[in-house]
């Protein structure tokens, strides 16, 4: 009781009941957002460390710290976790790790907001020294498993990972899987685990997103559940070296992934926010939905039968991919003459305003549709943080909502050039 | 400067941090979507926001063939040379087709203001369709292309083998074959079908209501009322004695798909209990104390002509054998009274959770109502089920796990190395295998 009241007069000055975005004395950045349409809360811890500060040697440490956090931390075992999550029914958890954050999040009934602060917290201030190699052999194993299922299982899958590891060369961050190499995870040790947890793990490199029906006590209890954790300035972010290609790089994929062949290439593009961001976007929603295949049946029956492109917005250096398909019984070659076509003709200006409109328009209300999901609407806010973007959405709007025909023209012929991609070719099995 | 001393003197002695905060006393409150009836069409949920979500939902007879229907539905939903898609992409929409089992919806979400035209561009594309041969071949090559990605990933061709045999009214994406034969005549045909009984219209978000039923009547008139019954449910699909391998050969894991047929009334709301229990049960087992496998998941799909109860999972092809012997002596050990009380109130509250956070997008409570609508249930299904979700009694569960969860009646379908698995799975004695070759190596 008394440390509650401690709690509540040591607090930043924030209303309760009142949207805030503030720090803690040890660093810790808070967002809270108050949502009332159901008894909800979605909590949202971002540690700024993902799998770009692995160190050499190491990949996929930063996704192994994520395991062993999931493990228990000195207050908080696994066992005790689970049956609070039980009690609480706070079953919608999970984690993720990225290139440049890792990721734990609740989304519960508003009654265990207290709970899930508590869990967090000691999950930020207390894994490291927790785990022997007994651990980590364990987390290796299910992570190996993981990287099987999802890297190595799905054709399609590996051809990214092949182009990810040929676009980025071996000491680039990007370079291969966020989840390792199988080499790497067999070398990793529970000191290496250790050392990521000192190096990146604390309230001064972390983020928390509070979202939904927050008690009036939410402030207060952050404080006191964080607020003693020791925290340090925000360490310096790694350099991710800027990639350009000048002749393209041509790859067999490793396995066939059906009758059909197919393509993925992978383009360096421009950095979250910065020029050319937004229309990459634009141009990806725009060819996805028809643009693409109107455009390459001007000369007869498209070779490309599935036709997807994606912009993956980072920090530092974004990837823009295109996969295709084709039909049985055509070439690879063919799809590459194909997609080669019709960037070559969007680069000239064919795709017309109306596909731009309609792409931008449909851009802009799924991210408006998006904030109907607590969590997601967390994800956005951390986003947001993490790029220094005014909160609730506007500046992306007001990004997307620019992009204009040219611009998207711009962007094809300045980045979607041949010469400047790693493509992975796929035979159609005979 | 005094608050900060003190808490760091509290601080200092955190023993509140191994004790944690107290349990609240009382169940969390829940709240399931309120859905209004005007009319004996039109559903409503009312949202306020920026966006509001539409859906219209089509009863499948049994004379439809999913495949195909759910083809005819995207035609529609594209419309000719995409010209329904761009009509709503003005708006900010982008139409999805999902298939139900029991029906099919047709849902787009669109900026608030423009939900009247979006209704209207939404009817008219299935009521007033162009077909063209054109489009059917450009979205034949798609779907072919589809069904390559879907069984390239071994884990999708083993749920899709277990769905085909045991629950074909699920089976939207169908087979590389048939697609192939699919003409502008069979679309045709499909269409008719489609238009026989009138559909139901969800909307989800603030429209007045005088003007979203007058709305709702105009797009929806003339459309006949059903006179037919609901289809007559078929019999039970039942699974084969057989193993069923599809031959990948070298792959470091095996995809396993295991399951069977749900008749369509069974009880929905034990069977979801006793799926969780089971898949607890199971990454218990495989991915800690085992470390075969990095996830298992355990789902049911209801329909009423046949739903589908799937365990998933893929594991290290080394342990293909040892995995399967570790599944079955779980699904055995897990029968019996042992989730009573508390913890069989714990559990129906985590699954009363679940639905609202599965509720609050408004494109899912668009496919909820359309789920209830489909299957027939009445209009507070939804908040109906989320109060006695919460009260499953333990003779239920125990029940749907004797009954769906027997060992023996569950068909299991592999897809990894055919050597492998001939070495591990033949000496369990599951039944024969029988080697599926689908030319995908």
């Amino acid at each position: 009781m008394l440390a509650a009241v401690l709690a509540l007069l040591a607090a930043p000055i924030v209303t309760p009941g009142q949207d805030a975005h503030y720090r803690l004395d040890n660093g810790l950045e808070v967002i809270l957002r108050h949502d009332r349409r159901a008894p909800l809360v979605a909590a949202r811890l971002r540690v700024h460390a993902g799998s770009v500060d692995d160190p050499r040697g190491r990949s996929g440490l930063a996704h192994v710290v994520e395991h062993v956090a999931h493990e228990g931390s000195t207050h908080v075992d696994r066992g005790r976790r689970e049956g609070l999550e039980y009690a609480l029914s706070a079953h919608a958890n999970n984690a993720e790790t990225g290139f440049y954050a890792t990721e734990y999040y609740y989304t519960a009934p508003a009654q265990a907001t207290e709970h899930v602060l508590w869990i967090e917290a000691d999950r930020l201030g207390f894994v490291r020294g927790q785990h022997g190699e007994t651990t980590l052999a364990e987390v290796r194993r299910i992570v190996l498993n993981e990287r099987r299922q999802r890297a190595e299982q799905d054709p399609l899958a590996r051809l990214e990972i092949q182009a990810m590891t040929a676009l980025f060369p071996a000491e680039h961050p990007y370079h291969g899987a966020i989840v390792g190499s199988a080499d790497d995870l067999a070398a990793a040790r529970i000191a290496d685990v250790d050392a990521f947890l000192a190096a990146w793990v604390q309230p001064g490199n972390a983020t928390l997103v509070m979202v939904g029906d927050l008690p009036a006590e939410t402030p207060a209890w952050i404080e006191r559940q964080f607020g003693g954790l020791p925290g340090r300035p925000r360490p310096t972010a790694r350099g991710v070296p800027p990639v350009t290609r000048s002749s393209e790089l041509r790859l067999a994929a490793e396995r066939p992934v059906g009758a059909a062949p197919a393509v993925l290439m992978a383009w360096p593009s421009p950095a979250l926010d910065a020029e050319g961001d937004a229309a990459a976007d634009v141009l990806a929603e725009a060819l996805e939905r028809g643009g693409f295949f109107r455009l390459a049946r001007a000369e007869g029956p498209p070779q490309v039968a599935e036709f997807q492109a994606t912009q993956r917005s980072l920090p530092n250096q974004s990837i823009f991919f295109v996969r295709v398909i084709g039909r049985v019984g055509g070439s690879p070659a063919q799809l590459i003459a194909e997609v080669d076509r019709v960037l070559a003709e969007v680069a000239a200006g064919a795709l017309a305003e109306p596909a731009v409109r309609r792409a931008r328009s449909r851009i802009v209300r799924e991210h408006r549709s998006a904030q109907q999901d607590l969590q997601d609407r967390a994800a956005i806010l951390a986003d947001e943080a993490a790029a220094g973007k005014p909160l609730g959405g506007s500046q992306d709007v007001a990004e997307w909502t620019a992009v204009t025909p040219a611009a998207v023209a711009r962007f094809a012929r300045e980045v979607l050039r041949p010469e400047a991609r790693v493509a992975v070719v796929a035979e159609g099995e005979r | 400067m005094l608050s900060g001393a003190l808490l760091g003197a509290c601080a200092g002695n955190q023993s509140w941090r191994h004790t944690g905060p107290e349990l609240p006393g009382e169940a969390p409150p829940v709240v399931a979507p309120r859905v209004e009836r005007s009319g004996p069409s039109l559903l409503q949920v009312r949202r306020a926001g920026p966006t509001a979500a539409i859906g219209l939902v089509l009863r499948t007879g049994g004379e439809i063939d999913p495949p195909l229907g759910s083809f005819t539905l995207e035609l529609l939903a594209r419309g000719p040379d995409r010209a329904v898609e761009d009509a709503l992409g003005e708006l900010g929409g982008a139409i999805e087709v999902v298939w139900l089992g029991d029906g099919a919806l047709l849902q787009v979400e669109v900026e608030a203001s423009a939900w009247k035209p979006a209704l209207a561009i939404l009817t008219a594309a299935v009521r007033r369709p162009e077909l063209t041969a054109e489009d059917v071949e450009v979205l034949r090559s798609e779907r072919l292309a589809a069904l390559q990605r879907r069984d390239g990933d071994p884990a999708g061709r083993a749920l899709h083998l277990l769905q085909r045999r045991s629950a074909p009214g699920l089976d939207a994406l169908g087979e590389a074959r048939a697609t192939a034969g699919w003409s502008i005549e069979h679309v045709r045909k499909a269409h008719e079908q489609w238009l026989r009984a009138r559909p139901a219209l969800v909307f989800v978000g603030e429209a007045p209501r005088a003007e979203l039923a007058q709305a709702a009547a105009d797009a929806l008139a003339d459309w006949p009322l059903s006179t037919e019954g609901r289809a007559a449910a078929p019999g039970p699909v039942l699974p084969r004695r057989e193993v069923l391998v599809v031959p990948r050969p070298g792959l470091a894991q095996t995809a396993i798909a295991v399951g069977r047929t749900v008749a369509g009334d069974a009880d929905d709301l034990a069977l979801e209990l006793a799926s969780a229990v089971v898949g607890s049960a199971l990454r218990e087992v495989l991915r800690r104390e085992r470390g075969d496998t990095y996830s298992v998941s355990v789902s049911h799909a209801p329909a009423g002509r046949g739903g589908l109860l799937a365990i998933e999972t893929q594991v290290d092809a080394k342990a293909t054998g040892s995995s399967l012997r570790a599944m079955f002596s779980q699904l055995r050990s897990v029968q019996g009274r042992f989730l009573t009380g508390d913890l069989l109130r714990l559990l129906g509250r985590a699954f009363q959770v679940e639905r609202m956070l599965g509720h609050q997008r408004r494109s899912a409570v668009v496919e909820a109502v359309a789920r209830m609508q489909a299957g027939g249930r009445p209009d507070d299904a939804l908040a109906d089920e989320l109060r006695r979700l919460g009260a499953v009694r333990d003779d239920d569960v125990e029940r749907a796990l004797a009954e769906w969860f027997e060992p023996a009646q569950l068909q299991v379908v592999l897809v990894g190395d055919p050597e492998t698995i001939r070495a591990q799975v033949e000496p369990l004695g599951l039944g024969p295998l029988k080697l599926i070759d689908d030319g995908v190596h």
